[in-house]
């Protein structure tokens, strides 16, 4: 009766490793909608199987006239700002806090403000002096440096002559973000709202962090959190005692606003108050205009990004966006302005689903268990098939758990499957040489693991570092030998089945 | 270590592919796959659907023993991306669109089609990301072999596990350099393999003498 079960068993185990070697090899196929679809997913494949996009990026020889403040030193301290009024060429400057907006009218150079001179120059987005090989390295090297932050797989090219950056990305990557770590130069600036002029740079700036505020009234808030240095702190506690709402003489009801309270939503305290604002631009592009409500004697600013909102697919996005900023930032800012030129899916030239690879598999994984069969006769053919049922279960995990199969997971994949038909071999050679199957399993799967114990470590090493083409490599070895433990156990029993 | 007479022949076999392989890589570097150096490319919008093997000759006839590669643009299978090693001279760019004019009866014209330079990607762009995780390995596997073995002459198995990892690579690398396989990751990715499975083997047979002793 026991001998029954057992047998029972082991056809069982059995089965079950065939059919996961079905679904695995062939897939699981279901009518939807009168339409046979496989459920199984496809394999993630990095860049090198399933194709690239490919971005050229071009300096930007964009040139531009403007009106800029000078300081006595010669360097341009901000752009003048242009009125608001019907006069487009009109200048209007706020020298004082309670300034009337009569004296828009007064001539230019009374609206300067002390210390600074105000000249047309022609700006280029890249000044000559810094289109050097120098400066194309140090590039090249910011770029990767965001890109390897944000875990990409990647190829980077730069032509050492003209500064040319080609970046290759697989396509499944979110392009926009990878084109934004190229062309935006990351210099954040606050700048005066009223005249241009800019108050504190990112010389200072010594971390930019992305997080979120979530209260029941008003849903998700994402911020940016920059700390400056020490002497930056200082400027940025005079600014937020400066540019503050200031209570019209004649009316007392003003009071100040919160900190950093979005424009929109001040537009009555604006009728009642002189409010001076502040503009945060990053690479000349504003992300907020608002005013102080406290003194930041600390040396960190937190910058709400976007509207509050309860809709978590649109936080999320929004937050991609912070995150992104905050990785801009937190390195140095780009000393050349890229632009993007050219956009290119490009096909890999490996065609992995080629019916040769696929044959050639089926022959050699036919072949091996051949050997086992002619080797070891009835064990010979159960090792096989249990061996057959660890290659598709290991194919539907590394699809499921969404592991990125680049060329080099490939290998690590081969390797694990080499693994296992050695560790079967083993195992089958000391069963056939009379030994009990339960001794001959402990003593294979000691000798097994005390071997392996370097491959355990770089599966372990590689799974958690940044970059695709490592972790791919860890994570198959860890499904791998994971997947092998649970095997080695049903080898056991479907082999333990006569001698015990 | 005694070194016996066939393992002495062996040895010195190994120094002098070395040493072959050191002058090549002195003289001549080691040959990198086209991807992966300094190349140009033409982007060619057929509009047709394109056969791969047609392309190929039409290449080999106008790119008469360069290496190149042709890849599809986009899903539609009807835009090439063709690389050359090297340039694209202008002659070959005309003989190219004259080809493919006739083969798939377009008017392409070659003025409106650019050639652009594609700069090498540098191998120590390619091994960067392999530092940190190769160091920590490493460290760690020492440590784990050291401590494994720690009653077994440690120092000696790390001594030579580590010198037979080297010279197999040191062989391999002078075989790839002297017979100018193109080295691309993929093939850095075998020898970091073949180097963990020299290793594995010699970890088992340790843990046998472990056993008997």
């Amino acid at each position: 009766m026991e001998k029954n079960l057992k047998k029972i068993r082991t056809i069982a185990i059995l089965l079950i490793a065939i059919l996961v070697s079905i679904i695995a090899f062939c897939g699981a196929y279901f009518k939807t909608s009168g339409i046979w679809k496989n459920r199984i997913p496809d394999f993630n494949y990095g860049m090198e199987l399933s194709g690239m996009r490919e971005l050229r990026f071009k300096l930007d020889e964009e040139e531009v006239e403007k009106k800029v403040y000078i300081d006595s030193e010669g360097n341009i301290a901000g752009e003048v700002k242009e009125s608001e009024s019907e006069n487009p060429g009109e200048i209007s400057l706020v020298q004082d806090e309670t300034e009337n907006s009569e004296e828009n009218n007064n001539s230019e150079e009374d609206n300067v403000p002390e210390g600074y001179t105000v000249e047309t120059r022609t700006i280029k987005v890249n000044e000559d002096s810094a289109i050097n090989e120098e400066n194309f390295e140090k590039a090249k090297r910011i770029i990767q440096k965001r890109l390897e932050n944000s875990t990409y797989e990647y190829n980077i090219r730069l032509d050492g002559q003209t500064g040319e950056l080609v970046i290759e990305v697989p396509d499944n990557e979110d392009i926009q973000t990878v084109e934004s770590f190229v062309t935006t130069v990351g210099n954040i600036q606050i700048i005066d709202d009223q005249n241009g002029l800019v108050l504190l740079d990112d010389s200072g700036l010594k971390n930019a962090v992305a997080t979120y505020n979530n209260t029941a009234e008003k849903g998700y808030q994402g911020y940016l959190i920059l700390t400056y240095d020490k002497s930056s702190a200082e400027t940025l506690k005079e600014i937020s005692n400066k540019y503050v709402a200031v209570p019209n003489e004649n009316n007392d009801e003003g009071e100040n606003a919160s900190e950093s309270e979005n424009v929109d939503s001040e537009e009555s305290a604006e009728a009642e108050t002189t409010i001076n604002y502040i503009s945060i631009k990053l690479d000349d592009q504003t992300i907020l205009k608002t005013y102080f409500g406290q003194e930041l004697p600390g040396g960190t600013l937190q910058i709400p990004i976007g509207n509050a909102t309860t809709d978590v697919d649109e936080f999320s996005e929004v937050y991609k966006q912070v995150t992104q900023i905050a990785e801009i930032l937190r390195n140095e800012s780009l000393p050349l302005t890229y632009k993007l030129v050219s956009d290119n899916y490009v096909q890999s030239n490996i065609d992995i689903n080629n019916n040769i690879i696929k044959i050639l598999t089926a022959i050699t994984i036919a072949g091996i268990s051949l050997y086992f069969i002619i080797r070891y006769k009835l064990n010979g053919l159960k090792s096989s098939i249990i061996a057959i049922g660890y290659i598709g279960l290991l194919i539907l995990v590394v699809k499921y758990t969404n592991v990125i199969i680049t060329l080099n997971a490939l290998i690590a994949l081969f390797g694990v499957i080499i693994i296992n038909y050695i560790f079967n071999d083993k195992l089958l050679q000391k069963i056939n040489g009379g030994a009990n199957v339960k001794i001959a399993f402990i003593h294979a799967i000691k000798e097994l693991y005390f071997t392996i114990i370097p491959v355990c470590i770089i599966a372990i090493i590689f799974t958690f570092m940044h970059s695709t083409i490592i972790s791919s490599i860890g994570m198959v070895l860890f499904w791998g030998l994971f997947i092998q433990a649970l095997y080695d156990c049903l080898l056991l029993i479907v082999l333990n089945e006569k001698k015990d | 270590m005694k070194i016996d007479g066939v393992k002495k022949i062996i040895l010195l076999g190994m120094i002098l592919l070395i040493v072959a392989g050191l002058v090549v890589v002195a003289l001549k570097g080691f040959s990198v796959a086209l991807f992966y150096k300094q190349h140009e490319e033409i982007n060619i919008n057929v509009g047709k659907e394109i056969n791969y093997k047609d392309l190929k000759g039409i290449c080999d006839e106008v790119f008469n023993g360069k290496k190149y590669e042709i890849r599809m643009i986009e899903l539609f299978s009807d835009s090439i991306n063709v690389r050359v090693e090297n340039t694209i001279t202008d002659e070959e760019k005309n003989n190219l669109i004259n080809k493919i004019n006739e083969k798939y009866e377009t008017k392409l014209e070659a003025s409106t089609l650019t050639v652009n330079k594609n700069a090498n990607i540098r191998i120590r762009d390619l091994i960067r990301p392999y530092g940190k995780p190769v160091c920590a390995s490493a460290i760690t596997i020492i440590c784990y072999l050291y401590l494994r073995y720690r009653k077994n002459e440690p120092m000696k198995f790390l001594y030579y596990s580590f010198v037979n990892i080297a010279l197999t690579e040191l062989c391999l690398a002078s075989i790839i350099a002297i017979i100018r396989v193109p080295v691309s990751p993929l093939i850095v990715n075998i020898l970091v393999l073949i180097g963990v499975i020299e290793l594995l083997v010699l970890t088992n047979k340790k843990e046998k003498e472990l056993k008997k002793a």
